[in-house]
């Protein structure tokens, strides 16, 4: 005879039948609940009140972990619950799946809580005469594994570790598979992650509370290689040509993430043995440079990297200062100079999972292009130099106070600048939006011809575009374009045929879509259709460190992503050459 | 027609970049039996200096200098053959092997230099991209080339530039031609460094450098 499971403040009754789980049934309806530690009993996230129906006796650990979280006798946990009867349940609101907002602005890409290093209490017995078990297997019993794995240290210290802690011990598992370290008492909700954005010339770090998912802080930092060299190519040379050289700026960019890993911590009263994990969405060359990876391969043609998908390091092996037994993960390169930032950022924009035709599009230094056809992705790198972020331009700047970031046309041109204060140069955006402006208005020709006597054109007191500037600009663009183009062509696709165009970069999140469009770097489209995704390399990493199953499965795509060479396309010359004209698409 | 009319005309085909006008008037001078050296010194050739000169001074950007070595291309493609069936001795300025080198596979910027060349009546011989830098050698050899002209656009790559100097010191081809280089991260300093001749800025500056180092140039100029 068919049973039943009712929810209090929900209508109609779930079907079930004798001896199935709770969860799975609650599941099957569309009801997931929290299962951090994948339905073992461990983590008391599950627990339900069986308001009526039978309460059968608590199980190991059971009724310690409800009390842990303020749960009485009424309660159970809903993934070692056996239905023997209908019953009548409420579900606490902290029992619900949580599906974490990941990135911050744009699409909200929801994600199953699921990290990869999780920590679990348990409450074991000691071994009995009757049967002398090995504490190890008493240990895999606790944690309902078959046989962890763990290190000669850990088991060195098991035996001393057990008298001192009676039993009560919490030990941080990894993949559900290793042992990385085992604390007296419950520690379990101590436990948090990094995530890093390692950008060329900018870094971002989040703390992340790997217990609840929260990201508790964040600290932006420059990378200090750039003394080395501002762009990626120079820093390969560099390594490339004096090994020595390699390992400064390996040393360089170490310091600086323990920079910033200790301004984290120190700031939210933590210790390094309190983080045990690090998952950093970078360049190619990036972590090649982090790992300390030969960049020999990387540097000439045809640019192939060391490693694409790595297994998770040891944190002291690769130098970074969290908790001597904590791991260090890697967003898995894709292919040539196209790295984990991209990888992160695709897997996080839902660019992977959504259907075809889409064009996700990094603006930066390098400017970085995937397209989706069907269920075929390729990409591509395309060298668009540094103007965007300013550079290579005569009165170029960051966007900081004082670079001029918008234009508008009232009858005149009138400038906006970062905080409102007399203008000092410009920055990206704002020399879209010059010329964009500059063009609708005469003073600059599809050319790129500044129309002017003198050939510059006085932006604000003490701020010139010069001929030059524009020159810039157009081959930037240009790089962009062509390399969409070309993309779209061999796809057989028309920019007209994308569903979404991604946007990713902080480049992309100042940029006015319309001049972008008006210029031809940005291909004519319904705004509606495009998503602005911020910094997508480090929502990407967020969501790599909370959710086991996203990692596995960009590692699993990662591969079948194809690279499409630009520079040795026969068409590209034209395609690039065309694209120099300032002139929307077509 | 006379011929300083319709020299003007070449000019201004290829200043303003227009393909078809440019290959009729090459084909109209040779039916008019005008010497086609004349048509080039002083029709095209004039024109694509003027191109130039527009460029240098920002007027002109990478498609009108393309479009204008065009002209210059289809021209040469009519007056070429006459100037061999006539045996005249040709206007040609000198022989250039260029390619951009082994590791690198960006060609923009050599094919630019390339097209100058050619549009300014010199014999090119394009290797194309990611060249073994013993081919340039090769060629330079079978065809007595004047220049050997290497292209790199990374850091990492320019350094087999550096190469190419000592495989020409080792084979003893020092004095045979001359080495120029460029790309985006090349600079006269480097140039002077690895012992090459010379070193361009972008395509006008090569082949003003060329001019000025070519003694068959000297010569005729």
């Amino acid at each position: 005879m068919a049973i039943t499971v009712e929810i209090i403040s929900r209508r109609g009754k779930i079907k079930a039948s004798r001896g199935r789980r709770l969860a799975d049934v609650l599941d099957e309806a569309g009801l997931p609940l929290s299962s951090y530690c994948r339905g073992r009993g461990l983590c008391g996230k599950c627990a339900v009140e069986i308001v009526e129906g039978a309460l059968p006796d608590f199980q190991d650990g059971e009724r310690r972990l409800l009390e842990r979280i303020g749960f009485g006798a009424k309660h159970r946990l809903a993934c070692l619950y056996e239905l023997q009867g209908s019953v009548r349940i409420s579900i606490p609101e902290s029992s619900v799946l949580q599906r974490m907002p990941i990135l911050s602005r744009g699409v909200e890409m929801p994600s199953d809580f699921d990290p990869a290093v999780k920590k679990f209490a348990m409450e074991l017995a000691p071994p009995g005469l009757a049967r002398p078990e090995a504490l190890i297997d008493i240990l895999a019993g606790g944690l309902r594994i078959p046989r962890p794995d763990l290190s000669l240290e850990a088991v060195r210290g098991l035996s001393s570790l057990w008298k001192q802690a009676k039993g009560r011990m919490t030990a941080v598992l990894y993949r559900d598979r290793e042992i990385l370290a085992l604390d007296p008492g419950d520690t379990a909700s101590r436990l948090f992650g990094l995530a890093v954005d390692l950008g060329t010339t900018t870094l971002v770090m989040d703390l992340v509370d790997l217990f609840s998912g929260r990201v508790l802080d964040s600290e932006t930092a420059l990378n200090s290689q750039a003394a080395y060299g501002a762009d990626v190519v120079s820093r390969i040379s560099l390594a490339f040509s004096e090994p020595a050289k390699a390992d400064r700026l390996r040393a360089a960019i170490i310091k600086d993430l323990n920079r910033m890993t200790s301004a984290l911590l120190d700031r939210n009263g933590l210790r390094p043995d309190d983080v045990f994990e690090a998952v950093i969405a970078g360049n190619t060359a990036m972590n090649h440079l982090l790992t300390g990876a030969a960049i020999d391969t990387l540097a000439i043609a045809p640019f192939s990297p060391v490693f694409s998908v790595l297994p998770a390091m040891s944190a002291p092996e690769v130098g970074l200062g969290i908790s001597e037994h904590g791991r260090v993960y890697l967003a898995p390169n894709i292919k040539s100079f196209v790295g984990g930032d991209i990888s992160a950022g695709l897997m996080v924009s839902g660019f992977l999972d959504k259907p075809g035709p889409l064009l996700y599009l990094d603006l930066g230094t390098n400017g970085e292009i995937a397209l989706k056809k069907d269920d075929r992705v390729l990409v591509a790198s395309t060298a668009a130099g540094p103007a965007f972020e300013g550079m290579n331009i005569s009165q170029g700047m960051l966007a900081a106070a004082g670079a001029v970031c918008r234009v508008e046309d009232e009858g005149e041109v009138r400038v906006f600048t970062i905080g409102d204060v007399p203008a000092r140069g410009i920055c990206g955006s704002g020399l879209i939006d010059l010329a964009a402006v500059c063009l609708g208005r005469g003073i600059l020709t599809p050319s790129g011809q500044i129309n002017l006597p003198q050939k510059r054109f006085p932006v604000a007191p003490g701020v010139t575009l010069e001929q030059k500037d524009v020159r810039e600009l157009q081959l930037a663009a240009a790089a962009v374009k062509s390399g969409m183009r070309l993309m779209l062509e061999e796809a057989g696709l028309k920019a007209s045929d994308l569903r979404q165009f991604f946007i990713a970069g902080a480049f992309g999140s100042t940029l006015n879509l319309s001049r972008a469009m008006r210029l031809g770097l940005l291909p004519s489209l319904d705004p509606a259709r495009v998503v602005d995704l911020g910094n997508a390399s480090l929502s990407g990493a967020r969501l790599l460190l909370l959710s086991l199953t996203a990692r596995q499965k960009l590692e699993s795509l990662a591969g079948g992503i194809g690279h499409f060479s630009l520079a040795s396309q026969p068409g590209f010359q034209e395609a690039f050459i065309g694209a120099l004209e300032f002139a929307a698409w077509s | 027609m006379s011929s300083p009319e319709i020299f003007e005309l070449m000019r201004t085909a290829v200043i303003e970049g227009r393909t078809a006008e440019a290959e009729r008037l090459a084909r109209q001078a040779v039916a008019q039996g005008i010497n086609p050296n004349e048509a080039l010194e002083r029709g095209f050739i004039p024109g694509i200096r003027r191109v130039g000169e527009l460029w240098e001074q920002g007027e002109y950007f990478l498609p009108e200098l393309v479009t204008s070595a065009e002209c210059m291309k289809a021209a040469l493609a009519v007056l070429k053959p006459e100037l061999d069936r006539t045996r005249q001795e040709s206007v040609l300025r000198g022989k250039v092997v260029i390619g951009t080198v082994e590791g690198d596979i960006h060609d923009i910027g050599k094919n630019l230099v390339a097209a100058m060349f050619a549009a300014n009546g010199f014999e090119v011989f394009d290797l194309g991209a990611d060249v073994k830098l013993q081919a340039f050698i090769d060629k330079a050899r079978a065809v007595q080339a004047d220049f050997v002209c290497l292209s790199a656009l990374l850091t990492t790559t320019m350094l087999n530039q550096r190469r190419f100097m000592g495989l020409v010191r080792e084979q003893n081809l020092a004095g045979s031609f001359k080495t120029l280089v460029g790309g985006a991260p090349v600079t006269k300093k480097w140039a002077e460094d690895i012992g090459a001749q010379g070193y361009a800025e972008n395509a006008l500056a090569a082949v003003r450098l060329a001019l000025s180092l070519s003694p068959r140039a000297k010569e005729r100029s």
